[in-house]
């Protein structure tokens, strides 16, 4: 057996354990979001602790630490945001709005200078979108889902459940109403209110399997795709009503998908693995030689419609959807040492967020925001 | 002061020294020899005298800080590195050539005496791993693999692995044209309780790594002739190779010893044989290992300690240079050379002393104190030259023979000479105050340099002075008469610092000086004020290596550890865990960090791997399980977690170990354990402050406990190298101080509740200079409290008279708060080697008032004016001060060449604190005295006389 199988056992196995032994927590949890008010949820939290102790020392006995349901904690201010690990980020036509690490959200005006503004959670963002140059969305782990409407300048929670121990991995909104998150082991949530209120989406044909749902994009028809673990690939062509499974080309992990043209898509995934195609129910396939072995896990459309992934070891790809032409770009930093020695340093570490910006992209990675000035061959 | 008081005070003094006089005077041919054969038994004892540098003395082991270094120091290793970079001049390091010497290198450090072999860390070594994702799950292994060689193929298999591992900046520089070493030393053996000699370590990383590579020619040293070793067991023949070696010892050669490594007859293993170097010739031939295209930069401890040894001859040659300089100075003030050489011999025997008794005390030279032998050697030369000036005066004024002379002498300032050297030997002791024990041994050491001093300038020279054949008194006088007035009208001019404007204004000025100096002096770092080590020249090899390292490699050689403290198995909770990883994160966000490292860090990158490297789970697991699959693949030899995980490292890798740069450190560390424990017991009704406050004390007597067991198991080990773990557990102390531990840790697992994550400082060479600096910090003004309070009763006991106290130590005060601005002024930062040096140079201040006051203070008790007084002090004993002063000064001026940079700091701080005491002596004391004297109502027709008061 892989390693990653025997991982998805053990995890699966404790989650089955934890869900038997607090499932009372599940149940506290579900009323905590709808509470606004935060002193309202540290008081619905308090007897909830009080109760838990009886409980939890009968039904667990095996674990050691009292089963506490976390609260979520206000995000730190903190200096060097901007340049740790970075997720997301969307370009709202206003400003710049990035997510990441502990909860971080950043905004921008001009692609160089980000602020970090205050958020109620410090869970890892993964994802962000907005409908408008206003209302916007950022979800992450602890099945945390934020909303903004003003912007981004401040965020209150729609969503938070640390217990369910599962993280979303991406949000989509068709209007500033119809919205849809999704994330770890199946998990995938939809709403109608603008996000007042998130109810578990319907989606056997992607849910079953309980794998990790890695994306979900509008293609140009307005269909929307999901792109996940083991090749999957579902769409749904009446706004997410009900979703199917189209045939995948690949049977590891995709991590994400771009439109093409009406009803085409690109996706990416495992070891640098690119498909793309023009209709994606035809079930045919064009595998992209990336000349990379290195994981895709973002990507974005340019302007005159070139195709941007971005991935491990700081690989920026340039996809041509016509030809299926690809070649590939690096950030470098120049650097000079005390001693004068000038080291020119290609960013190696992982990205994993682009948008078009100027003449080239902004990127979200592992050292936060970067900019590559120009797409160009180097 | 009533006449009969002082009758009876003068009879009581006078009696004594008529008591003591027959000791000297008596039989001076048996007081002499007594006194040579003592000096003669201490010369031998000077001459066998060890350099003793130790990493643990020059720590506050007191020091909280400190203390948790000793408690992980097993877990998380201590602050005592060895790092040796490896850097190619151009290409990357990927190449049979390179890699072949990595691994030498690495072999080579493994084996230097005294390393801790757990800890050598290289790409070579097994504790540097890499991950990688594959689909279906990721692979891990030794960077560089098992099967390794020297092929194309391997070479990219490397470099792939080294940046999959994320070992660049770290293990390799960051444009991978080299690599480093990380090592560190024991500095006692743990088999033989033995001390560390880090000379030898240091000149066996000159020449076993440095020289290896570097040296064009390879030295083989053969037997002269055949040889069994001292126990019979090992044969040699002549002319075979016993050693080998790469740097030249030259005339050293003759007092190496080698280490030959002889194959034990019918066993499997090698025995080290040594060999006396007087027993072997050289040969040389060129050194097949030697490549010019890899550069070698070697870092710690040891070798600033080595750097510092191999300068101690330059630093003995620059003494010597002070000392003839002073002789030849001295021949031309007294214009005779044999009571030139006196003042000198008395000195060179008070040193000898020094050395003998210092090491009948079982103490070393440590080669930072190198100092305070001339501090000795000042001080004697200052009250020598006093005693000579003295007796010349008399025969030359009161035209007594040499005998008479010299017991007048000695009757006028026996009194006044011990009581101001029994001063500085008040002062010297107090220092030991200080707890870290290098600042003690240099405490103990000037204390008995001191002791030294009574002995040979108020006892060898006064007899000395006996035997100085003068010729014909009459024409000594004259010439002497003649000499002095020379400088008659400057003593005239100078003797106005007594009139009311000039004295005023002096006040006035000093005023300023001292205003400025408290303003100037608030700029002085604690700490070292640059990059690198200010020890040594900012152009010394070292140093260039310093800044090598620094600028090749993203993680420098700084680093701050903190040890997370928690409970047993608490790495796999993730509300645990993620205290440490915001810590880290904060410390991160503290202005000096380069970048952090800790166990949540790692365990993020491996759920990442575990996720396909997916970003999105670069996250600490909530999930127990998971997070458990994360911590797994770290292995405790990361230095990141102690085996049961109840302790976490946090690295923090700083950009410099400037003190602002550590203070913001420790404040960052502090701000986060208040935040972090408010929000903890927010959440967690059943603890509080009190409870974590005892739990965490708990924790901390069990360290204290287990490091004097330690301690206890070396000494016994020392004293006892055969003993079996079972005779060493029997013995009752270490059984006794293993109770102690047992109760600890049982004390301990009572408190079974969680608490916060106690983030404590701080282990790694930052840590401990937070330490020291915390510590110098609040000590540098209280050591120079306790020294003034010291003086203050000695200068008092010797006058008994207020004024005394006021007049001497007013601009002794004055002169060393200007000494705290003139090192901020030179960016000397205030330091463990620095610390007790402020203090010592009281020490030679203080000698120079009492001399002044005291002549002053007779001669205006005796009826002559203020101005005459004065004048009088100026011919007797200002001018000796004086020309002390310059002599001293212009000797001490010459260290600014030194090629240590710590003797060229301390020649500047000496140069001015000579010369400075000196103008406090002479242009201030009087001018304050002017104003506290009282002049002697003289009856009409009563002539001023000039006698001692006691």
């Amino acid at each position: 057996m892989t390693m990653k199988h025997k991982k998805k056992l053990l995890v699966a196995g404790a989650a089955a354990a934890m869900l038997a032994t607090a499932g009372w927590v599940l149940a506290e949890d579900a009323a905590a979001p709808a509470a606004d008010a935060p002193v309202a949820d540290e008081a619905a939290a308090a007897p909830a602790d009080d109760a838990a102790a009886p409980a939890e020392e009968t039904a667990a006995a095996e674990a050691e630490a009292p089963v506490v349901a976390a609260k979520p904690r206000p995000s730190e201010i903190m200096p060097l945001a901007s340049r740790s690990p970075m997720l997301g980020l969307v370009n709202t036509g206003k400003h710049l709005v990035a997510v990441g690490d502990r909860g971080q959200i950043l905004v921008s005006n001009n692609g160089r200078n980000w602020a970090q503004v205050p958020t109620p959670v410090r869970s890892p963002l993964t994802a962000v979108t907005f409908v408008d140059d206003k209302n916007g969305w950022a979800v992450g782990h602890d099945a945390t889902i934020l909303h903004t409407a003003d912007g981004g300048k401040s965020w209150e929670l729609q969503n938070f459940n640390a217990e369910l121990e599962k993280p979303y991995l991406s949000v989509r909104f068709l209007d500033a109403n119809t919205g849809f998150a999704i994330g770890a082991y199946g998990m995938a949530s939809k709403t109608s209110d603008g996000g007042k209120t998130w109810t578990d989406l319907d989606a056997p044909a992607i849910r079953a399997d309980e794998l990790h749902l890695n994306d979900i994009i509008k293609l140009g028809n307005g269909n929307l795709l999901v792109a996940g673990e083991q090749g999957t690939i579902g769409v749904s062509a009446d706004n997410g009503n009900t979703w199917e499974k189209v045939n995948s080309p690949y049977e590891a992990s995709l991590f994400g998908a771009l439109p093409v043209g009406e009803k085409g898509a690109l996706v990416y995934g495992l070891r640098g693995n690119v498909f793309i195609n023009n209709d994606v129910r035809s079930g045919s396939w064009t595998k992209i030689d990336t000349k990379t072995v290195d994981t895709f896990f973002g990507g974005t459309t340019t302007a005159d419609g070139k195709l941007i992934l971005v991935g491990l070891s700081g690989t920026i790809l340039v996809v041509d959807a016509a030809t299926k032409d690809a070649r590939s770009v690096k950030i470098r930093k120049d650097e000079v040492t005390a001693s004068g020695r000038r080291i020119t340093d290609v960013v190696t570490s992982t990205l994993s967020g682009v948008i078009p910006f100027k003449e080239g992209v902004l990127v979200a990675g592992d050292e936060g925001i970067q900019t590559l000035a120009s797409l160009q061959a180097q | 002061m009533s006449e009969n008081n002082d009758a009876a005070h003068m009879s009581r003094t006078t009696k004594m020294l008529r008591a003591i006089e027959p000791l000297i005077y008596a039989k001076r041919w048996l007081t002499m020899s007594i006194l040579l054969v003592i000096t003669a038994f201490l010369f031998v004892h000077m001459l066998l005298i060890r350099t003793d540098a130790g990493f643990d003395k020059s720590i506050p082991l007191e020091h909280p800080y400190m203390k948790v270094l000793k408690q992980y120091m097993a877990d998380f290793g201590g602050a005592n590195t060895v790092l040796v970079a490896l850097i190619q001049k151009d290409g990357n390091i990927y190449n049979e050539k390179y890699l072949t010497e990595l691994k030498q290198a690495t072999d080579e450090v493994f084996f230097l005496p005294g390393i801790d072999r757990s800890r050598v860390s290289s790409l070579f070594t097994p504790d540097v791993r890499y991950i990688e994702v594959v689909e279906g799950g990721f692979k891990g292994g030794n960077v560089i693999p098992a099967e390794y060689a020297p092929t194309q193929e391997m070479f990219d298999i490397v470099r792939d692995h080294v940046n999959k591992g994320g070992h660049v900046g770290r293990y390799t520089t960051k444009d991978q044209r080299g690599a480093m070493i990380f090592s560190e030393l024991l500095e006692v053996d743990p088999v033989t309780g033995e001390k560390l000699d880090y000379g030898n370590v240091a000149h066996m990383l000159e020449d076993r790594i440095r020289g290896r590579f570097t040296s064009k020619i390879k030295y083989t040293y053969k037997l002269k002739a055949d040889y069994t070793s001292e126990d019979g067991k090992y044969k040699f023949k002549a002319g075979e190779a016993v050693d080998e070696g790469f740097t030249d010892l030259g005339w050293k050669q003759r007092f190496t010893t080698f280490n030959a490594l002889k194959q034990v007859e019918g066993e499997d293993k090698k025995e080290i044989v040594p060999i006396k170097g007087n027993l072997v010739t050289v040969s040389t031939e060129a050194n097949p290992q030697y490549n010019p295209d890899v550069e070698i930069h070697i870092l710690g401890f040891a070798k600033v300690v080595g750097d510092v040894i191999d300068a101690t001859l330059q630093v003995v040659v620059f003494f010597l240079i002070t000392l003839i300089m002073t002789m030849i100075l001295l021949w031309l003030y007294i214009g005779n050379f044999k009571l030139a050489v006196l003042p000198l011999i008395c000195s060179l025997v008070a040193v000898v002393w020094e050395f003998g008794l210092l090491r009948l005390l079982g103490f070393g030279l440590d080669p930072f104190a190198i100092l305070v032998p001339f501090l000795i050697l000042a001080v004697s030369v200052s009250h020598g030259v006093q005693y000579v000036n003295a007796w010349v005066g008399e025969i030359a004024e009161n035209g007594r023979n040499s005998f008479d002379a010299s017991l007048q002498t000695w009757r006028r300032l026996a009194i006044y000479g011990t009581m101001a050297i029994m001063t500085d030997v008040v002062g010297f002791a107090t220092i030991y105050l200080i707890p870290i024990d290098i600042i003690r041994e240099m405490s103990i050491n000037a204390t008995l340099g001191m002791a030294a001093i009574i002995v040979t300038n108020k006892i060898m020279m006064p007899i000395m002075l006996t035997w100085v054949d003068i010729g014909d008194p009459k024409v000594f006088a004259a010439k002497q008469e003649k000499r002095d007035s020379i400088f008659d009208p400057v003593w005239h001019v100078l003797s106005n610092m007594v009139n009311f404007k000039p004295a005023v204004i002096t006040i006035v000025i000093c005023s300023f000086i001292l205003g400025w100096s408290l303003w100037k002096g608030k700029e002085l770092q604690v700490g070292d004020s640059q990059a690198g080590v200010p020890e040594l020249l900012p152009d010394s090899r070292f140093n260039k290596d310093f800044r090598e390292v620094t600028n090749n490699f993203a993680i420098g050689v700084d680093i701050f550890k903190v040890v997370a403290e928690t409970d047993a198995d608490a790495c796999t909770k993730y509300t645990v865990m993620e205290q440490i990883d915001r810590f880290g994160w904060h410390m991160q966000n503290t202005a000096g960090v380069q970048s952090t490292i800790s166990l949540p860090w790692a365990g993020r990158q491996v759920n990442s791997a575990f996720s396909e490297a997916s970003p999105k789970f670069k996250v600490l697991p909530r999930n127990k399980y998971a997070m458990v699959q994360s911590i797994t693949p770290i292995p405790t030899s990361s230095g990141l977690l102690s085996p049961n995980c109840s302790a976490m490292a946090v690295f923090v890798f700083t950009k410099d170990h400037r003190a602002a740069t550590i203070e913001r450190m420790v404040e960052g560390v502090n701000k986060f354990n208040t935040t972090n424990g408010a929000e903890f017991y927010a959440d967690n009704k059943d603890v509080d402050a009190k409870y974590c406050a005892d739990k965490l004390t708990a924790r901390r007597n069990i360290g204290g406990t287990r490091a004097d067991l330690a301690e206890a198991v070396d000494k016994y080990k020392k004293r006892h190298p055969d003993a079996s773990d079972e005779d060493i557990a029997k013995d009752a102390r270490i059984a006794g101080l293993q109770k102690n531990v047992d109760d600890g840790a049982a004390k301990l697992a009572t408190f079974v509740k969680e608490c916060p994550v106690n983030f404590a400082m701080a282990t790694a060479n930052v840590g401990v200079m937070a330490a020291t600096n915390e510590e110098v910090h609040r000590l540098e003004k209280l050591t120079l409290l306790y020294v003034y309070i010291a003086i203050v009763i000695c200068v008092y006991l010797s006058f008994f008279e207020w004024q005394s106290i006021l007049s001497i130590m007013l601009p002794l005060a004055l002169v060393s708060w200007s000494a705290y601005a003139v090192m901020a002024v030179l960016g000397i930062g205030m330091k463990v080697a620095t610390l007790p040096v402020v203090a010592l140079a009281v020490g030679i201040g203080v000698d120079y008032g009492i001399y002044i006051y005291a002549t002053m203070a007779d001669a205006v008790n005796g009826g002559f004016s203020m101005k005459e007084a004065y004048y009088k002090t100026l011919k007797m004993t200002g001018k000796a001060v004086i020309f002390t002063g310059i002599t001293l000064g212009l000797g001490v001026a010459t260290w600014l060449f030194s090629g240590l940079q710590f003797q060229r700091d301390m020649g500047a701080l000496l140069v001015f604190m000579f010369t400075a005491n000196m103008f406090g002596a002479i242009l201030v004391l009087p001018a304050i005295a002017s104003f506290l004297l009282k002049v002697k109502q003289l009856a009409p027709g009563e002539k001023p006389v000039f006698k001692p008061r006691h």
